[in-house]
């Protein structure tokens, strides 16, 4: 029998399985702003265009980034799903991450334009 | 107020120092995020959902002009243009850049400022009365002590790695505005038999998860035994408080496992055999603390102006004069709450154009001093009455002219899903749908004093556990709903509020809140608060009026 998906952290206090769909996401570590992982190994403020993994991938994305210090804190794997070209939150986490990559919700100023 | 000494001066300069040094390492990679992340909290600086937050103490909400100037300053140029009063009567700023904080911090010291000890497991920033010094009903001023609290607690080398953060309160009032019973140590100013002013002391009240009133462990403390009898408690605390496990470390629960007496018991054994002298300080240093804090070069019975005047005049002066302003101990002064809840902004936010506004009236007008207040706003605690209307019309072009002080509208919001890393759910949107709901002043000046108070988790920094309508946030497969509590308050008759059922969904709880009040309304005897009626006739019929919504 196929064991259960690993155990993961999923932001904050919370934890999950790798199931589905993932992006890796982190703070910037220089100004702690929320980014996300491309393809070529770069990071991005804008989760539209991050890269998606599922299973081992995911795990081994997730520990490539852990090492990337001097770059990025904390990173973990999040829920999406690929909107044609776009790479949207998913889950059980939807509103977190979706507040992450867009703004706080309570003023337009504080949004995050590129992620609307 | 206080002012730096040299020594002061020089630790927070070379903390400033030390910390810059470090985040030069981190970002360098000469140390890791493992190593950096304690180091970065005892100086205050968390990394939220989607920045970095600094939050920087402001000792028992005591403020002056040119430090209200500078945080604008900090607002304007580090940040996105505002900060965020907290329940602690310090103020966070949400978005400053890692590599910026160490110069942010510079410009705090050059006007007696920090952010140490605002984080961490520590002895926090003591807070205390906003209107101390000012109310017409204190023993003395508090603040003082406060003082003498906070000189003894930084970088006190035996209190730095407790088992959990620690939470000191100090009021001189009757009337508890520092909400003493829900802190780890609650000291409240009393007079005992002979006519002296001591101290009761409480321990053990606490929110969080495991919500307490503090318990009375001495009913008389003289004061100038304070602070060894304060190295007692948290002697005993340091040694038996459980680090094995984050839920089980704060005081409360020891106190309430041990039983106050028997805890109690522990603190004056320990207070029996401590060398008091080399703790306690001499007279002539309290006399110097005290001397900071000498009452402001009042006018003797000033003339009132057009105070009385404008009310009759102007209907909006008038309602602001019923809710915002307080009665002063000096004939012809009062003390005035600046509103930091109108519908425009989130509970406690205030813009670096306010923070200037406010730092130009308190030096024109108030001796140079503000307050912030754990409900989250901001006081000038002496103003001549011939200068309130005055100053009533300067803050209505701000946004800071809400009546609404004690009121529906005057909520308590923890910062929430917006922003905090460890939220189930948002707790500022809720704040402004209620706020907005009850917008009609007519309305809410009718159901008279009601605290509101949201936690967007359990961890309940928006108090929700002693808010007369309690709110806490619960994530339900991933979305958000509200969990009600009633009857809790924070003030002298302090009680933990009571779960009312269910959990409410986002469309459900603002119109259940409005059932509640409805119902209250309909059911209050003469000059009844909303608590009293919910004490009156327990929490049956509030529930059935709750669910009906
Ligand atoms: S109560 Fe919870 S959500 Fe609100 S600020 Fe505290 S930790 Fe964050």
């Amino acid at each position: 029998m196929a064991d259960k998906p690993a155990k993961i952290s999923t932001g904050g206090v919370k934890k999950g399985r790798n199931e589905g769909e993932k992006a890796v996401t982190a703070n910037r570590l220089s100004d702690g702003i929320t980014v996300y992982l491309y393809e070529d190994g770069s990071w991005h403020d804008s989760l539209r265009g991050a890269a998606v993994f599922e299973g081992d991938d995911a795990l081994a994305a997730l520990e490539q980034a852990t090492v990337e210090e001097t770059i990025v804190v904390g990173p973990y794997l999040m829920d999406v799903v690929q909107d044609g070209e776009t790479v949207v939150p998913a889950g059980r986490a939807l509103l977190r991450e979706t507040i992450r990559s867009a703004g706080p919700t309570i003023k337009s100023d504080y949004s995050r334009t590129e992620v609307q | 107020m206080y002012r730096y000494d040299e020594f002061d001066a020089k630790i927070v300069a070379d903390r400033v120092a030390q910390f810059r040094g470090q985040v030069a390492r981190r970002v360098e990679g000469d140390i890791t995020e493992d190593e950096f992340k304690p180091l970065r909290l005892m100086n205050g600086v968390y990394l939220q959902l989607h920045a970095y937050m600094l939050r920087v103490a402001i000792p028992y909400g005591t403020l002056n002009a040119a430090q209200l100037r500078k945080l604008a300053f900090i607002a304007r140029t580090y940040d996105k243009n505002f900060g965020h009063i907290t329940t602690r009567q310090n103020i966070q700023f949400n978005w400053p850049a890692l590599t910026d904080i160490p110069d942010i911090l510079d410009h705090l010291a050059e006007v007696e400022m920090h952010a140490i000890q605002t984080s961490g497991n520590c002895i926090r920033n003591v807070t205390s009365d906003q209107f101390a010094g000012a109310g017409a009903d204190e023993l003395e001023d508090p603040r003082p002590w406060c003082e003498i609290i906070r000189q003894w607690s930084t970088f006190h080398p035996e209190f730095s790695f407790l088992p959990r953060k620690f939470k000191i309160a100090v009021t001189a009032a009757p009337q508890d505005r520092a909400a003493v019973r829900v802190h780890d140590i609650g000291l409240h100013m009393k007079k005992n038999a002979d006519g002296e002013t001591g101290f009761e002391v409480l321990v053990g009240g606490g929110l969080g998860r495991t919500p307490y009133i503090g318990q009375v462990i001495r009913e008389f403390l003289p004061k100038d035994q304070l602070l060894s009898y304060l190295e007692a408690i948290l002697r005993v605390y340091n040694s038996l408080g459980r680090r094995d496990n984050i839920y089980k470390a704060r005081i409360k629960i020891l106190v309430n496992e041990l039983g106050a007496e028997a805890f109690r018991d522990m603190v004056e054994a320990e207070w029996a055999v401590m060398d008091k002298a080399r703790i306690d300080l001499p007279g002539d240093e309290i006399e110097r603390i005290h001397a900071y804090f000498a009452a402001p070069d009042f006018e003797n019975d000033p003339d009132t102006g057009d105070f009385d005047s404008a009310q009759g005049a102007d209907k909006g002066f008038a309602r602001w004069v019923r809710h915002n302003v307080r009665a002063h101990k000096q004939k012809g002064y009062a003390s005035v709450t600046l509103s930091l809840k109108p519908t425009t902004m989130a509970p406690g936010d205030i813009t670096s154009e306010q923070m200037e506004l406010v730092a130009d009236i308190a030096q024109t007008h108030c001796f140079d001093e503000v307050r912030t207040t754990h409900e989250q706003n901001l006081v000038l605690p002496h103003v001549r009455k011939a200068d309130l209307y005055a100053i009533y019309q300067k803050l209505a072009p701000y946004g800071l002219g809400s009546s609404n002080a004690g009121l529906v509208s005057d909520i308590i919001a923890c910062p929430g899903l917006d922003y905090c890393n460890l939220a189930n759910t948002r707790s500022i949107p809720l704040a402004q749908r209620i706020q907005k709901r009850f917008e009609d002043l007519d309305r809410q000046e009718n159901i008279g004093e009601l605290k509101i108070k949201i936690s967007g988790c359990i961890n309940a920094c928006g108090h929700h556990h002693v808010g007369h309508i309690g709110i806490l946030g619960v994530d339900k497969k991933g979305e958000e709903f509200y969990q009600v509590t009633l009857g809790g308050s924070a003030a002298e008759d302090a009680s933990i509020g009571e779960i009312v059922g269910r959990g409410l969904s986002t469309d459900e709880v603002v119109d259940a809140i409005e059932s509640l009040i409805s119902f209250y309304l309909d059911r209050r005897s003469d000059g009844e608060r909303f608590v009293d009626t919910y004490r009156r006739l327990g929490p049956d019929p509030f529930k059935e009026a709750l669910y009906v919504a």
